[in-house]
């Protein structure tokens, strides 16, 4: 929010250099920039717009600071105006008070230039003196304000929600069709300000007005939001309320733009109305200095706490402290410890090392088979990729209401496309890409779960899926899944666990892409189990090597699982050591090594005769198979 | 003494050998059927006495097995003359993959805070309203949920759609980590929790949609703001590795800490810079989770793991992180 340094400097004129009342504040106050000339550039956190979104607000912060004193600002009392104004406020209408003053312009003077400037500096272009006085009473102590022509209201004014359908025309030109939530100020004919957002074309302040109602009004500030979240209009007016303020500032507001309208306008005031529906009640809270420096660790005297309240506007008294109500943001004895600390110094706080029981670290189990998998994979080479939450459509994907774009208008379903995607960019510069990532991928609204993704690009004669498959069966190894199995389902490998399906893995039409995905929550269940320690056989093992044709119709998990039909052998392993595809006979040359060995005896040569004789018969037996 | 003189004569005699002949006749001379030195002294054995032989045996045969060993190792040098290896070749490269930059930091993160007792804790990225708002003190239709830009989630079911039932988003922190973690658990405790984050925004050099948050809270019978900067500037001192960390509070707000603080961090004589938010525990969040505010108190934080990544490792995109972009993994 803008404000203007000499303004501030009016209402505390002992004010240091605007540098080191910048600096201080955005210490002790409010995020603050220094912006060119007069202008400063003050972020009044959420909860401070009630006290702070005014130039008064922000000098009562700089008197408590360097403990200066801040002069009151001039007001007019309206308590000798005895006429009562006709203004109704309806029940249910969220209006908290309603302060309503029929007043004649007497003369028509212009704005004065030192309103101008200050408005100008606060990003406020005047208009005419009556606007800007209001306008300024808004940026000095943070009422907003606003006047109707008063000659232009059929009726008595009143403040109640809008009939559904109901139309308003803005001073601004904006046309708006209102509904039974939102407040309208209303005289008998029409809607004449959208509550606590806009002014009304129909009863809008010109040149030739004579007369006015000034409004000086609280609303119940989610009613406010609400509205100018639908409809689509924020103002000044409609910040101040959305956050909140005290309903006490109306009558504040209303004095101060009486004083200054009498200065500018020789305003005479006809008649009042207040209607002051929601009631504020008076805060009190102890102020405890021993859970003082219990909370922030440090101690401050209770006179010094009590200087520094007193000069935000606490009244206290021996140990209460009654909140100003401007302060809506302060009701619990953690308010005044902030009030306190921050104001003394957070600086003033040091470092003390907690004194504790220490308990075992115990780290979610994810975390640290995360942890693990992740090293397993970057040990056998592959670099971990972290992609976006974010996909276009896939079926079941759940849907984001609000996308940053088309693109990203969903959760992702899989990790495998972000992958995918990583090889894109990357397959210029690199002609091998392994790669991974552990990430949350989304089954639902509400339903995510931990997904592991691996993927190989590779040219075909290197075998990607090879390359994959293997890294695929060393880390499940390695991560305690000693019964990994790649069952093939159509194009794909359906990797098992035991009974437990866990991933798959596929390969892209060009054979040059290769992609694995698991559910990691349930990769990480079968991984809980201990390898127990098998003894090393003392005997030696034999290898036989057998080499076959395969027409190209044949797989090579055909001939393993013929293999795996002989029993009563010492089969410890079959590897596949070559496989070359002879395209122009159409058929795949494969060698394959036989390793026997006994936990319990040397094998003789002629045993294994026998049982490589057993698997040559089924391995021949089978159609496309030929052994060379 | 006759053991060491026949030691000391092999020992030359291998020595000597230049050339496989030589060292074959270097092993019959010991070692022959008929007049090997030490298989003499074998067969010698067994005219002895118990006592003797307990005695000389062992010695014999230690004897045997070093100029066995001796002889064996010329052989195979003499063997090798001529194919010895070229020690300056450069070397072969086995790459290790690459952890993202993120996960180093995390793990980073997390060690050093285990190392102070902290627990590492996780919660879903796509979260219910109620954690990421409501239970933490942020009121509905108030201006100060906007201070989290929030990606929100389209009803999936009939009952969702007519706005009855839980309403979902994307997490716009790793606060709703502490209540969930709350809610389950009885203090005294201190916790950790690192994840992601996703903010609705438009996307430049130091902001992002889908970006990591550390989480911190502890929870104890006095546990205060001092104690925080004590937690805190340890961490920033080792996570730096830097000798003069200094660490200063502004005064902030944040619904869900009273009072709240900014926290700068100043290293070596470098300028300040922005880390994030703390505070002490609201008592209104203590309360949602079931906590008697008069009994517990404690701090949270809440910093960006790539804004910390990006000072230390002096990184000019927080966009490099997700970009996929392995010249960047590969770096680190």
């Amino acid at each position: 929010m803008k404000f203007s340094y000499s303004l501030i400097k009016e209402i505390v004129p002992n004010l240091p250099g605007k540098t080191k009342f910048a600096e201080e504040l955005a210490m002790k106050s409010f995020e603050t920039d220094e912006i060119s000339g007069d202008m400063m550039d003050i972020k009044i956190t959420a909860n401070r717009w009630g006290d702070a979104s005014g130039h008064e607000g922000i000098a009562r912060e700089a008197a408590a600071i360097f403990g200066l004193h801040a002069i009151p600002v001039k007001k007019t009392s309206l308590a000798q105006v005895k006429r009562k104004l006709g203004i109704q406020v309806a029940k249910g209408s969220d209006c908290y008070r309603y302060v309503g003053l029929l007043a004649e312009l007497r003369r028509k003077r212009t704005t004065p230039s030192w309103m101008k400037k200050y408005l100008r500096v606060c990003g406020i272009k005047p208009i005419n003196p009556v606007v800007d006085a209001l306008n300024y009473v808004m940026i000095e102590i943070g009422q907003p304000m606003h006047a109707f022509d008063a000659d232009k209201i059929k009726g008595d004014i009143t403040i109640r929600k809008a009939e559904k359908g109901e139309k308003i025309l803005t001073i601004d030109g904006g046309q708006y069709e209102l509904g039974e939530k939102d407040t309208i100020i209303a005289d008998d004919a029409q809607a004449l300000a959208i509550a606590g957002i806009k002014g009304g074309k129909a009863a809008e302040i010109t040149r030739s007005t004579k007369r006015i109602i000034i409004e000086a009004a609280n609303f119940n500030p989610v009613s406010v939001y609400r509205t100018s979240k639908r409809i689509g209009l924020e103002t000044d007016a409609s910040r101040r309320y959305g956050h909140g303020m005290s309903s006490e500032k109306a009558k504040s507001g209303m004095e101060r733009a009486v004083r200054l309208l009498t200065e500018i306008c020789f305003l005479k005031p006809i008649a009042i109305a207040d209607k002051y529906e929601v009631k504020e009640p008076k805060k009190f809270i102890k102020y405890d200095a021993e859970r003082f420096q219990k909370i922030t660790g440090v101690a401050v005297s209770k006179n010094q706490a009590a200087i520094i309240l007193t000069k935000l506007g606490f009244k206290m008294r021996d140990d209460m402290a009654q909140v100003p109500a401007e302060r809506i943001d302060i009701s619990i004895f953690e308010d005044l410890v902030e009030e306190v600390i921050r104001i003394y110094g957070l600086n003033e706080i040091k470092a003390v090392s907690p004194v504790i029981s220490i308990v075992p670290v115990h780290d979610d189990q994810m975390i640290i088979y995360r942890e693990r998998v992740k090293k397993a994979f970057t040990g056998i080479g592959f670099d971990e990729i972290i992609s976006y939450s974010f996909a276009d459509y896939s079926p079941n994907a759940p849907e984001i209401a609000n996308p940053i774009s088309q693109d990203k208008a969903f959760m992702r379903t899989n990790l495998t496309r972000g992958l995918d995607e990583a090889i894109e960019k990357n397959k210029r510069v690199f002609s091998e890409i392994k790669i991974f990532e552990f990430g949350k991928v989304f089954d639902g609204v509400g339903k995510e779960h931990w997904s592991l993704a691996a993927a190989v690009k590779e040219k075909t004669d290197q075998f990607p899926l090879r390359i994959l498959r293997g890294a695929v069966e060393e880390i499940s190894w390695n991560m305690g899944i000693g019964d990994a199995e790649f069952v093939p389902e159509g194009k794909k490998l359906i990797v098992k666990a035991g009974k437990t399906r866990i991933g798959e893995v596929s390969v892209s039409a060009d054979g040059e892409r290769a992609f694995f995905e698991a559910n990691a929550e349930e990769m990480m269940k079968k991984s809980e189990g201990e390898f127990e320690y098998e003894p090393v056989s003392p005997y030696p093992s034999v290898m036989r090597d057998v080499s076959l044709w395969l027409s190209d119709k044949t797989q090579v998990g055909e001939l393993f699982e013929a293999i795996n039909t002989v029993s009563g052998t010492d089969l410890n392993d079959v590897d596949l050591l070559d496989y070359y595809p002879d395209h122009e006979n159409a058929r795949i040359g494969v060698t394959l090594r036989f390793v026997f060995q006994s936990s319990k005896r040397t094998l003789t040569e002629a045993e294994v005769n026998v049982w490589m004789d057993k698997f040559g018969a089924v391995l021949g037996a089978k159609k496309g198979v030929e052994i060379r | 003494m006759e053991f060491e003189e026949i030691r000391k004569r092999a020992g030359e005699d291998v020595e000597k050998a230049a050339t496989a002949e030589e060292i074959a006749a270097i092993r019959i001379k010991y070692f022959g059927r008929k007049q090997g030195e030490i298989n003499a002294l074998l067969k010698s054995l067994k005219d002895m006495s118990e006592a003797e032989k307990r005695e000389l045996g062992p010695q014999i045969q230690n004897l045997k097995n070093e100029i066995e060993k001796a002889i064996n190792f010329k052989e195979e040098e003499l063997k090798a003359e001529g194919k010895e290896t070229d020690i300056t070749l450069p070397g072969k490269r086995t790459e290790s993959g690459h952890l993202n930059l993120i996960t180093q930091t995390e793990n980073e993160i997390r060690r050093i805070f285990g190392s102070m007792n902290f627990s590492a804790i996780e919660g879903p990225e796509m979260e219910e309203e109620y954690y990421n708002f409501d239970a933490l003190n942020i009121p509905p239709d108030h201006p100060a949920r906007e201070m989290w830009d929030t990606f929100w989630m389209k009803p999936s079911s009939a009952k969702a759609m007519e706005g009855r039932g839980k309403k979902y988003l994307l997490r716009t922190h790793t606060s709703p980590v502490q209540i969930r973690y709350m809610e389950k658990h009885n203090p005294p405790f201190q916790i950790i929790s690192l994840g992601k984050t996703f903010r609705y925004e438009a996307t430049d050099a130091t902001h992002e949609t889908n970006f990591y948050q550390l989480e911190g809270l502890m929870i104890g019978r006095d546990v205060s703001l001092a104690n925080f900067k004590f937690v805190i500037t340890e961490f920033f001192r080792q996570f730096f590795s830097e000798k003069t960390v200094k660490v200063r509070f502004r005064s902030s707000y944040f619904p869900f800490t009273e009072p709240s603080v900014e926290v700068d961090v100043r290293l070596d004589d470098s300028k300040w810079l922005e880390m994030g938010g703390a505070g002490m525990v609201h008592p209104k969040v203590l309360k949602n989770v079931g906590y008697n505010p008069t009994d517990w108190q404690g701090f949270a934080f809440g910093f960006g793991v790539e804004r910390l990544a990006i000072i230390k490792h002096k990184i000019p995109d927080i966009r490099l992180f997700e970009s996929g972009d392995l010249r960047f993994t590969k770096k680190f």
